[in-house]
């Protein structure tokens, strides 16, 4: 069996959580990897060998930590090549997602991490924070929170526009008391110990992650 | 030698600046803007020293006017010491100035100011390790004790050191600061500039945006933030070296009353409207006195005094002019200026910027623009100055709006005609209307002004008790920019207006006037005149009107309808002669005629609407 299908098998139970291996999960797998029914079972046989799945008992399956790692890393590579992709490349989901699922098999780890590293620059992959390529994955605009909320300065949309804020101390990394919040989204906050009135639309240009 | 105060608003600069001035202040303009930079002279052990107030600033690489005019002055002008002065309870960002300042190289001697509020606050501040950070030495002052503040003149003429220290920015700036230096020869702190595309020399910019670009492209962020951050994070470094907080104590929260939408906007209308009920009852009480003894003791001397009808005229029209200026100066602009001041030094003004924020985008503005159209109320032409902290789009619908604001000599008016002689109710109507007015231009103005709306970021003042001798300085301040800049023009307006209607200018004017007057407002004619006299000043335009109808009793000669037009027209149209100047001087001559145009039109318009609609129905 290539490394390829070894992986791919590894990858699909990670993803989408299968827990046992009934006889129509078994034929769903042949169908999608185009292999007929006994190889299926070789396969998963081979997989238990090398380690990497534990069968039973009966129809139960789960990875083993060395299988969990390996899907792990497979998926991410899967992912962040999507994600270049269809942000990048302006590819339709589809054809990025078939065409990662090849790639995914040759990239090196190095590879993959610089080009996460280069997705994960903030103007890069607006829309696709809330997927996979970031660790970004959780911002908000400053006017979402509510009052007494601490958050912390993630980034600053409309560079240049907005050297008063920065004079004022609204840096990446500096953490927001929200004091006050009007029902029209004006707001006053505490930042490096003074309070500092702003307007809802500048509030809205700051993007802020939550601190726990 | 001259000694420069820089530091961020609201610490007390200017404070000490009077304090070690005294009353020798003097205003002036640095040249070629139009932000003042106040300078004054002090004399210590026989020597002079020049101490140049800087406007209160944030950042030395901003592009706001009051930023760019203190860079320049500091490039420009030979500034042989700085005297930064840092607030003590809010050291950090503070300290963010401070850092930019010392990368001028210059001599210096840091004040930190406040420490009276710093000590109940509880933070404990070490200044001898701060004078080793940065070179220089620091002195510990609470100017509202006066506590050595008395130690700066002295300090800066025998013990001004320069600033050292370097903030280490990223190694990407370092790198591209190095390459500059090397390249073009400039300074780290010219270098700096250059890459946040600022100064004049065009090379070095070039090379600077090359480099520039490549960070930005390599990081993400521009490089303002990037320089920016590494000097908060300097700053934070040191505040953290030098302050211990004791303990921490909790003020009273006024604010969760103040800020809040309830109680807060009800305090505020409130607030206002007390205000502008008490200037105009102390007043208007005051301002009779002051009129009685001015026909007392000038004009009715002047009178009898058989001068030739020229000089006569030109005298006339001088004391007239001073008359009617002491005479709204005093009662009402003073009186308003002390409740304003009152209510800026308490910090409470800001707290009324940000409730109002939101409201005043609707006309184009924001929260920052209603001290403006506050200060309005008492006087345009200083209104008219205080504009300038607005961005360029802001000014515009600015000037047309404060225009419009119903002044404490149109209040005069109203009061004087309509309240008297039509009735209170439609004296208020009067304000409903203008208010109506004010809210529809400014809705206009916001959709037709081009340029781009920003919003506000203002630090909101902490809340204090506001000390009496402080409160008067600042409305002797505003006074002085009212006495200084409106007076002196309204005393040669008033002239040149006297010889006109001694060369019977103002007769022939009025002959072309009257018909359209008469058909159009339903006017008499003598009221064009008082119309005219009016731009002078406004509460000229009553005062000339009863003159020239040869009566006080102005229901007797006047129906009601027509003492409202009156009172609308002269309202509405065209602001006063000094607003017109000063909007001349602030925002050029194109923005003061179009104003002028613009009230002319809507003063008559509405006028004539008045009139025509009430003929019609009534």
């Amino acid at each position: 069996m290539q490394t390829s299908v070894h992986e791919d098998y590894l990858e699909w139970i990670l993803e989408n959580r299968i827990e046992s291996l009934e006889e129509d999960t078994l034929e769903f797998l042949s169908h999608k990897f185009n292999r007929n029914m006994d190889t299926v079972r070789n396969d998963l046989k081979h997989l238990e060998n090398t380690g990497d799945i534990t069968v039973g008992p009966g129809t139960a399956v789960r990875l083993t930590e060395q299988g969990q790692k390996t899907a792990k890393c497979i998926l991410k590579k899967h992912k962040v090549l999507e994600c270049f992709f269809t942000e990048m490349l302006g590819m339709d989901q589809n054809t990025a997602s078939q065409q990662a699922c090849r790639m995914e098999h040759e990239a090196s780890d190095d590879t993959i991490s610089r080009l996460n590293q280069y997705l994960s620059r903030p103007r890069r992959c607006k829309q696709a924070c809330n997927r996979v390529c970031g660790p970004q994955c959780d911002l908000k605009s400053l006017s979402s929170y509510n009052e007494k909320e601490t958050v912390c300065v993630a980034l600053i949309r409309g560079p240049r526009r907005m050297g008063r804020l920065n004079d004022m101390g609204v840096i990446p990394g500096e953490e927001i008391t929200i004091q006050r919040k009007l029902s029209n989204g004006s707001l006053v906050v505490t930042i490096k110990g003074s309070d500092i009135a702003i307007s809802p639309e500048i509030a809205a240009s700051v993007l802020v992650e939550p601190i726990e | 030698m001259k000694v420069g105060l820089i530091g961020n608003p609201n610490v007390g600069k200017s404070l000490i600046f009077t304090q070690l001035t005294g009353i020798g202040v003097e205003i002036s303009n640095f040249p070629g803007t139009t932000i003042d930079i106040l300078s004054g002279g002090v004399c210590y052990q026989r020597e002079i020293v020049e101490l140049v107030d800087f406007p209160g600033i944030y950042s030395l690489d901003g592009t706001s006017d009051e930023e760019t005019s203190v860079r320049r002055y500091l490039q420009e002008e030979n500034i042989d010491v700085i005297v930064p002065v840092l607030n003590a309870s809010n050291l950090e960002r503070n300290l963010y100035l401070l850092l930019q300042i010392a990368e001028y190289q210059m001599s210096g001697v840091v004040v930190i100011n406040m420490v009276d509020e710093s000590e109940k606050a509880g933070i404990e501040i070490d200044f001898a390790h701060l004078s080793d950070i940065i070179g220089c030495t620091v002195i510990a002052a609470a100017a509202s004790e006066g506590r050595n503040v008395g130690d700066i003149i002295p300090c800066t003429l025998s013990d001004a050191r320069k600033m050292n220290y370097e903030v280490p920015y990223m190694q990407h700036i370092e790198a591209a600061i190095r390459s500059l230096v090397k390249i073009h020869g400039c300074s780290r702190r010219e270098a700096l500039d250059a890459l946040q595309n600022l100064g004049t020399d065009a090379d070095l910019l070039d090379s600077a945006s090359t480099l520039a670009e490549e960070i930005e492209e390599e990081h993400q962020m521009s490089v303002h933030q990037i320089i920016a951050t590494n000097r908060h994070n300097a700053a934070a470094k040191i505040a953290d070296e030098i302050t211990v907080i004791k303990d921490h104590k909790k003020k009273p929260d006024l604010d969760s009353l103040l800020t809040r939408a309830f109680p807060g906007i009800p305090i505020l209308i409130i607030l206002l409207f007390s205000t502008l009920m008490t200037v105009f009852f102390i007043g208007s009480f005051l301002e009779e006195i002051i009129v009685e003894l001015f026909n007392i003791y000038l004009i009715a001397p002047l009178m009898s005094a058989g001068l030739s009808p020229f000089w006569e005229q030109i005298l006339f029209s001088l004391i007239l002019a001073t008359q009617a200026g002491l005479g709204i100066a005093f009662p009402f602009v003073f009186v308003f200026y002390i409740l304003i001041s009152i209510l800026e030094d308490s910090g409470y003004m800001t707290r009324a910027a940000f409730l109002a924020d939101r409201a005043m985008h609707h006309v184009g503005m924001h929260g920052q623009a209603l001290i403006p159209m506050v200060l309005g109320l008492g006087c345009n032409v200083p209104a008219i100055m205080s504009i300038r902290q607005l961005s360029k789009r802001e000014r515009i619908i600015a000037s047309f709006l404060i225009t419009m604001v119903p002044c404490s000599a149109r209040t005069v008016i109203i009061a004087g005609i309509v309240a008297v002689f039509v009735g209170v109710a439609w004296a208020f109507s009067i304000y409903l209307i203008v208010f109506i007015l004010i809210i529809i231009t400014g809705f206009v103005l916001a959709k037709i002004t081009p340029g781009e709306q920003f919003g506000m970021i203002l630090e909101m003042a902490p809340l204090r008790k506001p000390i009496p001798m402080q409160t008067m300085k600042r409305a002797w301040l505003h006074m002085k920019e009212f006495l200084f800049i409106a007076m002196p023009l309204l005393l040669v307006s008033s002239v040149f207006l006297g010889v006109l209607q001694y060369a019977g200018t103002i007769q022939a004017f009025q002959d072309i006037f009257a018909p359209f007057m008469e058909a159009v407002l339903g006017l008499p004619s003598y009221a064009s005149t008082s119309l005219i006299f009016g731009i002078l000043r406004k509460e000229m335009a009553f005062e000339t009107l009863a003159i020239l109808a040869g009566t006080a009793d102005l229901g007797s000669v006047m129906t009601s309808l027509q003492l409202y037009v009156f009172a609308v027209v002269s309202v509405l149209f065209v602001p006063c002669i000094s607003t017109i100047a000063v909007l001349y001087r602030e925002m050029g001559w194109k923005i003061a005629l179009m104003v002028s145009t613009y009230t002319l039109m809507l003063g008559m318009g509405i006028g004539t609407a008045i009139n025509l609609l009430a003929v019609s129905f009534l």
